[in-house]
This record gives C-alpha cells, sequence and structure tokens, in this order.
C-alpha cells in the first residue's frame, strides 16, 4: 500500500480540515497526538467526562478513536475539593491492571484553575506504581499561545526567500508539552554517541514513515545511525535519547530544552519546502554530516546520488519546457517557496500565478502596510531569484480568471477542487511530497511529469455542480451559516490576541 | 474511567444542534467547541451554526463576562436570520463565577427584540443526558410566550406561569413574528422528544416519520430537526411522545400547558414499529390500519430475502452498548424480532467503557452494538460492531435510509450482517494458534 496516497485518503475523509475553518482543538488534543506514538502507554485526563470522552476523537490518528485515554472524571466535589483521590484511585487501578509502561497524566482546563498538585502527587505515588508516571504541565490555558501565527508571518515576513525560516517555537501546544515532558522526566543523562541523531516523528506530511525510513537508509550509508525516533519509541530509547549527537526536529521548543539539559544540538526544520530539491537535500545532509563532523563522507555520498538521478530529472525538464503552467495559490507567506520548487526546482515553468486572498488576511494577521509590502518583496525577490517570468495577478474578477486559465495548458492549485471547473488538467497539490532521499525525489518529479501525460478532463464532474469558496475551502459559498459560523469564530478569536 | 458519553456541555450542545434558525453560542474554551462538533458533524456537515466565546487565561483572573457581549452582537450580525440564539458555559465560566445571565440581560437590554437563553452545562456537572435535559428545558419560555399570546387571544387574561429563574427572558416580540392559525388544523398534533441532530440517523428517521404520519398526525416539533417557531408550538399539541431522553421538559410540559406525554420504545424492527402506531392510534383515535398492513407485506418480503441470515441471528449473542433514547428499542428488537440473546446492556450515561471491555472478555457475547467508540474493543476481540449511536465518527450515511421501522429492519439486518462478513478471521490458519504453540514450546 503506498503510504502518501493512503495517508491522504484516510486524512482526507476525516472532517478536521472543515473542522479547522470553524475552530480550533484544544491543546489535548496535541498532548494524545504525541503520546499515542508511545507504545504501552496510558493517558488519563486529568478533567471532567466530557473531555475523556471526546478528545479520543481529535488527535491526528488516520484511524478511529484513541483508545487508550482514561479520565479521572472530575465532578462538582472535586472542583471544590480537589480531586487528588480520585487521580490516586485511578493510577493505581490502571497500574494494577493494564500494566502500561508509561502512565501520562494530562491536566485539562478544569485542574489548571483547581491548581493540583499533580506532578507532587505522582512523585509521592512513583515509589509504588510501577509504571513510570509522567506529568504533563500546561505552559498556557487551553490552547498554544493565541498569538503564534501572527509572530511566525511577521518573522517570515521579514526573511528574504532564501533565509530558512527559523521562528515557531509553539508555546503552549498540547504535542511540544508532552515533549518537553519526556525531556524533564523521562530522559536520563548518556554518554555521547557522535555519529547518532535522534528524528522527530511529527508532521512529515504524508508518507510520514516512508520518508523517514528512507532517511534513516540514507543516513546510515554516510555512516550516520538514528539513535532514536521521538515520540515514537518506548520507555527505554526514550531514557537514552540523549545518547544522540544531534535532534533533527520539526518543533524547537522541546528540542531547546534538551539542549540546555543535556547537550544535544539540534537541527530546526520548521517549513519542509525550505528544504525541498537537490539543493534542499543537499543542505540538509551537509548540515547533519557538518555538525557531526562527517561532512567528506557526506559529500561523497550527495555527490554519488545527485549524480545517479540526475538523468531522470534531466529527462523531466525537457518534458516541462515550453508548457504553460499556472499555479493559484492563497498563501502570501508559502509563495515564495511554491515558486522555488516548481520552477527552480522542478523545472516547471510558470507562465501564471493566481494569488486569491483571504479577503481578512491584513485583519486576521494583523498586517500593516510595512508587513504588506515585505511579503510582496519576498514574492517578487522569488520571482527574479529563481528566473520566474509568470505574470501574477491578485484577486482577479471572474474574466479576468478565465483569461488566465485560458492561457494555461495546467493548473497547479493544491487541494482546492473548484478549478476543475475551467475543463483544464490539475496537477495536484504538490508541496506536500517533500521527501527526503534522492530516489524519493526522483519519483516526485516522475509523478509529476507523468500528469502532462494524463488524456482530457472528465466532462461531468459531480464536484463542479457546487461552489467551494476560493479561500475556505472546503466550505461552500452557498453554505451561509458555515461561513458565518468560520467568521464568527475568527472574530472571537482575533478578540484573544489583543 | 473511560466514559462511553461526554459531559453536560456535550448533550446540551447536541441538543440544540438541530433548531435550523438558532445558533449556539459556547462560553467556553476551545476544546468544547471543538469537540462537540468533532463528535456530531459527520450527521450534519453542512449547516454549522455553533461558535465559541474561547475562553482564556485572563478570563480565569478577570472573568469572561464580556465575550458574552461580543459573542452576541457578532452573531446578530452575522446571520441574519436567527431567531435564537443559546448560550450554553462550560467549566471554567462556572468556576469563576461568571455572571452570564447578567451579561445577556444587558446586552437584550441593549438589543431589545433579541431572543437568548443561557444553559448553564459545566461538563462537571452531569453527564450529556443531564446537558440534553438542560437543554430542553431551556425551550420553555418559547412556549410559554406563545401561551401567553393565544391566552390574550382567547380569554385576554394571561394566567401563564412566570418560572424561568434560569432562563434569559423572551422577548414578547417574538410571537408576532410567527405565523397564527396552524393551531385549527384538524389532525392530532405530536412533538417528538428525545433525538438529536447528531444521533445518527434520526433525520432520516424523522422523514420516514413524517410520510407514515401524513394525513393522520401532525409532527409539530421534532427536536433533531426543527425551527424556533415550530417549538414556540410545543405546548398546543395533543401528546409529546418521548424517546427516553426528554422526560425532565415532558413533564413540565404537562403541568404548564396541559399536554400529555407517552414515553415510547425507538420503534427499531417491524413490531417495534406497529406497536408504536398503536400505541398512537389508542392515544390519538387515528388509524393506521393501512399502514400497519402495508409494513407487514413488506415485512414477508425482507424476511424471504434475509431467510438464510434470519437462522444464524437467531440465539446470536450480542453485547448492546446504547443511550436512554435508543437503548430499550434497540434491545428489544433484537430480542423480540431477531431472536439474539443479549448478553451485555449498557447505558453510556452510567457505564463505563472499562467495565463494558471487561464484560466483554468474560462474556459469550459476539456482537458488539454502539458507536465508532467500541470500534477499537470490536477489533481487538475481533468481533462485529454495528454503529447505530452517537458518536459515529467512522461511518457516514450520505442516503435518507431511515434505521426504524420495515426500512430500518432490513437496513439493520444488513449491517449486522455484513460487519459480521468483514471481519478478518483465523486468516492465518483454521489452528494457526496450536502451530504457535508449538513453536514456542
Amino acid at each position: 500500500m503506498n503510504e502518501f496516497y493512503t495517508d491522504m485518503m484516510l486524512l482526507g475523509m476525516k472532517p478536521f480540515a472543515f473542522l479547522h475553518r470553524v475552530g480550533v482543538n484544544g491543546k489535548q488534543s496535541g498532548s494524545l497526538a504525541a503520546i499515542h506514538e508511545i507504545p504501552n502507554a496510558v493517558t488519563v485526563m486529568y478533567g471532567p467526562r466530557g473531555c475523556g470522552f471526546h478528545y479520543r476523537n481529535t488527535v491526528r490518528v488516520r484511524s478511529g478513536p484513541v483508545a487508550n485515554l482514561e479520565c479521572a472524571g472530575l465532578a462538582d466535589q472535586d472542583v471544590i475539593f480537589g480531586g487528588e483521590k480520585k487521580l490516586r484511585t485511578v493510577l493505581q487501578e490502571i497500574d494494577r491492571e493494564k500494566h502500561p509502561e508509561m502512565i501520562f497524566i494530562l491536566p485539562t482546563v478544569v485542574s489548571d484553575v483547581i491548581n493540583d498538585d499533580i506532578y507532587g502527587i505522582a512523585q509521592e505515588m512513583q515509589p509504588d506504581i510501577r509504571a513510570k508516571l509522567v506529568v504533563i504541565r500546561s505552559q498556557v490555558f487551553s490552547h498554544m499561545d493565541k498569538s503564534n501565527s501572527r509572530k511566525n508571518l511577521k518573522e517570515l515576513a521579514q526573511h528574504n526567500c532564501r533565509q530558512k525560516f527559523s521562528g515557531a517555537d509553539y508555546r503552549g501546544c498540547g504535542y511540544v508539552e508532552v515533549m518537553n515532558a519526556l525531556v524533564e522526566q523521562v530522559m536520563e543523562p548518556q554518554e555521547k554517541d557522535p555519529l547518532a541523531i535522534n528524528v522527530e516523528t511529527f508532521i512529515w506530511g504524508y508518507g510520514g514513515t516512508k520518508k523517514l525510513e528512507r532517511m534513516k537508509a540514507l543516513l546510515a550509508r554516510m555512516g550516520i545511525r538514528v539513535n532514536a525516533f521521538l515520540p515514537a519509541a518506548g520507555l527505554d530509547q526514550i531514557r537514552q535519547a540523549p545518547k544522540a549527537a544531534l535532534n533533527l526536529v520539526r518543533r524547537k521548543k522541546w528540542a531547546q530544552d534538551m539542549e540546555e539539559r543535556f547537550g544535544t544540538p539540534f537541527l530546526h526544520i520548521a517549513v519542509m519546502s525550505q528544504w525541498h530539491g537537490l539543493e534542499g537535500l543537499r543542505e540538509l545532509y551537509e548540515t547533519i554530516g557538518k555538525k557531526l563532523g562527517v561532512l567528506p563522507q557526506t559529500q561523497a555520498i550527495l555527490d554519488a546520488e545527485e549524480k545517479r538521478i540526475r538523468p531522470k530529472l534531466a529527462e523531466a525538464r525537457v518534458r516541462f519546457a515550453g508548457r504553460r503552467f499556472c499555479v493559484i495559490t492563497n498563501s502570501f507567506s508559502n509563495l515564495p517557496d511554491v515558486i522555488r520548487c516548481y520552477q527552480h526546482d522542478l523545472g516547471i515553468p510558470l507562465c501564471h500565478i493566481l494569488l486569491i486572498r483571504n479577503p481578512n488576511f491584513r485583519r486576521d494577521f494583523a498586517v500593516d502596510d510595512t508587513m504588506m509590502e515585505q511579503l510582496y518583496q519576498r514574492i517578487r525577490g522569488a520571482m527574479d531569484l529563481y528566473g520566474c517570468n509568470a505574470e501574477l495577478t491578485v484577486d482577479p474578477e471572474a474574466d479576468e480568471l478565465e483569461k488566465v486559465v485560458a492561457d494555461s495548458e495546467f493548473l497547479i492549485c493544491g487541494g482546492n477542487p473548484r478549478y476543475a471547473c475551467y475543463g483544464k488538467p490539475i496537477i495536484p497539490g504538490f508541496l506536500d511530497r517533500n521527501v527526503f532521499d534522492y530516489d524519493s525525489y526522483a519519483e516526485v518529479v516522475a509523478d509529476h511529469a507523468a500528469w502532462l501525460d494524463k488524456a482530457g478532463m472528465p466532462s461531468h464532474l459531480l464536484l463542479n455542480r457546487m461552489e467551494y469558496d476560493p479561500v475556505f475551502y472546503p466550505l461552500r459559498c452557498d453554505d451561509e451559516n458555515t461561513l458565518a459560523s468560520k467568521e464568527l469564530y475568527s472574530r472571537m478569536w482575533r478578540l484573544r490576541k489583543r | 474511567m473511560k466514559p462511553m458519553s461526554g459531559c453536560a456541555l456535550i448533550g446540551a450542545a447536541r441538543a440544540l444542534s438541530g433548531i435550523r434558525d438558532a445558533v449556539v453560542l459556547q462560553h467556553s474554551v476551545v476544546g468544547c467547541h471543538w469537540g462537540s462538533l468533532a463528535e456530531s458533524m459527520l450527521q450534519q456537515p453542512d449547516n454549522f451554526r455553533q461558535a465559541s466565546t474561547i475562553v482564556y487565561e485572563e478570563n480565569v483572573i478577570r472573568g469572561g463576562v464580556e465575550l458574552i457581549s461580543q459573542g452576541l452582537s457578532n452573531i446578530v450580525e452575522l446571520y441574519p436570520h436567527v431567531n435564537a440564539i443559546f448560550v450554553i458555559s462550560g467549566c471554567i465560566p462556572n468556576m469563576i463565577g461568571d455572571d452570564v445571565e447578567s451579561a445577556i440581560a444587558r446586552w437584550q437590554e441593549e438589543n431589545p427584540g433579541r431572543c437568548v437563553f443561557y444553559i448553564s452545562a459545566p461538563g462537571y456537572a452531569g453527564h450529556e443526558g443531564d446537558g440534553i435535559d438542560r437543554a430542553l428545558m431551556a425551550l420553555l419560555p418559547l412556549m410559554e410566550n406563545r401561551a401567553k399570546e393565544l391566552n390574550k387571544k382567547t380569554t385576554n387574561s394571561d394566567n401563564t406561569k412566570e418560572d424561568s429563574v434560569m432562563f434569559a427572558s423572551v422577548p414578547e416580540n417574538l410571537t408576532p413574528r410567527l405565523p397564527c392559525g396552524e393551531e385549527t388544523a384538524t389532525l392530532p398534533k405530536v412533538n417528538l422528544l428525545g433525538l438529536t441532530a447528531s444521533d445518527p440517523y434520526s433525520i432520516n428517521d424523522l422523514k420516514y416519520l413524517r410520510q407514515i404520519f401524513a394525513g393522520r398526525l401532525e409532527i409539530v416539533c421534532a427536536l433533531q430537526q426543527c425551527s424556533v417557531e415550530e417549538i414556540s408550538r410545543m405546548g398546543q399539541v395533543d401528546l409529546n411522545i418521548v424517546f427516553g431522553r426528554g422526560r425532565k421538559l415532558a413533564e413540565q410540559m404537562q403541568k404548564q400547558f396541559d399536554v400529555p406525554y407517552i414515553c415510547c420504545d425507538y420503534p427499531y424492527g417491524i413490531q417495534g414499529m406497529i406497536h408504536f402506531l398503536e400505541q398512537m392510534e389508542t392515544i390519538l383515535a387515528v388509524d393506521f390500519s393501512d399502514i400497519k398492513k402495508q409494513i407487514t407485506v413488506r415485512a414477508d418480503i425482507l424476511v424471504k430475502n434475509s431467510a438464510m441470515y434470519l437462522t444464524t441471528l437467531y440465539q446470536l449473542t450480542a453485547a448492546l452498548v446504547g443511550d436512554s433514547a435508543h437503548l430499550s428499542g434497540m434491545q428489544r428488537f433484537l430480542q423480540d424480532e431477531l431472536g439474539m440473546e443479549v448478553m451485555i446492556e449498557m447505558d453510556v450515561d452510567i457505564e463505563d467503557q472499562n467495565r463494558l471491555e471487561k464484560e466483554l472478555e468474560n462474556s459469550r457475547a459476539v456482537l458488539l452494538m454502539g458507536s465508532s467508540y467500541q470500534a477499537e474493543l470490536a477489533d481487538r476481540l475481533s468481533q462485529p460492531l454495528v454503529r447505530y449511536i452517537y458518536p459515529v465518527v467512522d461511518e457516514v450515511c450520505l442516503t435518507e435510509q431511515p434505521i426504524i421501522g420495515e426500512e430500518g429492519t432490513a437496513y439493520l439486518i444488513q449491517q449486522i450482517v455484513n460487519a459480521s462478513m468483514r471481519i478478518r478471521y483465523k486468516t492465518d490458519g483454521v489452528f494457526h494458534e496450536l502451530r504457535k504453540m508449538t513453536s514456542n514450546s
């Protein structure tokens, strides 16, 4: 089974993209996503029954509700007098009956307000509990730092289009809180293995397991060993994580903590598409090689790999040349990366770029005139740098949109299928196909070239019978209530950012 | 504990999710809003009418009542057709003592003519069933207003009880917006209580019931899919039909509006539906004999189609998980019509999934009837699972398939048979376990 397409199918069937338009999940969801990766672990949600119920369905799992979620079931009395007794009872029961290797105690907003000393209780109970007790500490209330997206955009706007983004510390993200707890409460000092790294297993996109397997194989050829995939590891592996000489991470806050405690430096892959293509691959592995002191070996492997796949890439470039591609996107911030990935890395000549903005973009992200100009400057910079002669059209009227589409042979428009109505071949969204080995990259390029051979467009698509919102896909234009709910949520959320 | 149902807040949000011209404003943290939507959205994916005030850490210190007026003002601006707004407060506002009622009252003073109701539903104060009851009781002022209007017309006096202690006031100007005159229709009128829009198949079942009732009974209000206007007319019916949940509201309506009620099993199966129709015939003096005949004729066809499976289903051992709206009806159907042995029966609001797991492991039950939340357990035990109650989060129904009556009977049998056939059982060889034992030794 192809993991990329299977992930795409199964996650696509989940309603979470839709739900994200009208709300965000509580941070416990991120915590459970992390703990779900750890074998033989049980989580105790220290809150009322509703939290223990609905959070079973809100983690980023591909299959159904999570199983190993217990709940203290805090009730009226516990809110007034504290829930310590219940917590002690449930921990003892789980340890006795389920024999987990680790028990995670996950606070909720209720326990954060009543402020029971969960950590103290766990420490006191640990000698009598076989499982390792791990207490997640809330870094913020309810959901991660609510100004995070604005801070990230602001930082990104100040970067030129070649700079790697390094922000995004995601304070209070439930996932990171678990990682911090593993660093602080589970990991133990180890003698460093100079050629071992840890790789964080979090949001590597569709087909993430295969990507990391192949990364591991490539690293092995460079003489570099993966000490642990984190948090997808058992108790012993997590304990021994500090053996690694480097962490390769998607979230840096916990990695900073680990660097401070165990002296383990890290390499932060904040935006995957910034590590795309032959240049991205080389930069990634050379950085790792340099940090581990094995740059020459690393470069030798990279040279050989590049040489091996270049003919395949050249073949695809020949096929792309002379064709007319149009990129349709909503994203200001990603567009420079989009241009680089298509135009520069793949050799896909872009003749048009349609930027269809969120009408409330400036309002939602507090973008002032200076920042707006910076964002445009990044786009223009990327076009100049990567030799992109596309015509950039922002917020086109319907007739303008039609003209642009008519002037293009292929549309590249990510996940929004509304453009299928124009009858032009649609090349599926590409940016999530960031891979970390050369064979995979060659496969991705070949897959794209293969789209050029697709004969005709389906002429009776059911999805053309309705109109998806150009910005807030998958909402539909005629679903007034849901669009109102989306706007209401956005307004209430902005109130929290003052 | 591993709860099989949610908290009072989730229950309240569910109870109100079927009111098409109402918006729910949850005064709580983001997770409650997300969680309640995530559990129910597959049943009604194209009509979100819910938002959150997004209570955050600063509100724990400074209070969060100012969020109420901001939320309400945004709602009236964004949903021009809204006829009622329900504010449900969750754990944190109740813990910090937010005076939500006063905040609503102040906003209503500044925004006269708006219909806002308040339901206090902290998650620590009850299960989903409690929350559903709280939300249903909050509908009473709407009915009272209508009753007042009618009384004014007939007796020119207002003797309606004023006891809505926990409810925000209902503006008098709501009633003029409502069409009058339906009360003069001649058909007996009923309300359906107990189902929510998030109960799987509930909207299809309502369509099916309307078809069956056509020309005989008028469903004035069915809370799984209704309007504010229909709710306001609930007090003018001949009978409240209560499917498990909503009994408190029915009792109160009997006191206030002299509307009798009957508690019924949800009409699963052939006999379940016939019995249900007979109850209506007895109480409301209507005649369903031709419908019952049709059901019986179609039942004969169904029986022939499923003949080879009915023998296997007979005396099959099953475990049944359900909520108070569905449990007894399904138990009766499985036992009385399919002849199954229901070995375990659990109410999701009362029982715990850990207990279910223990009992299931030690029982003879081989079929599990419940929700998506039993899927992992069913997989682990290689048992077929039929999802028939909320939450169903791993299966959709895009057709108009009901689950009650004769059509529902065929569908349920099909679901049970298909779920059983799909189990990957002994795929490594019938005596695979023995092989393992030999190699281990």
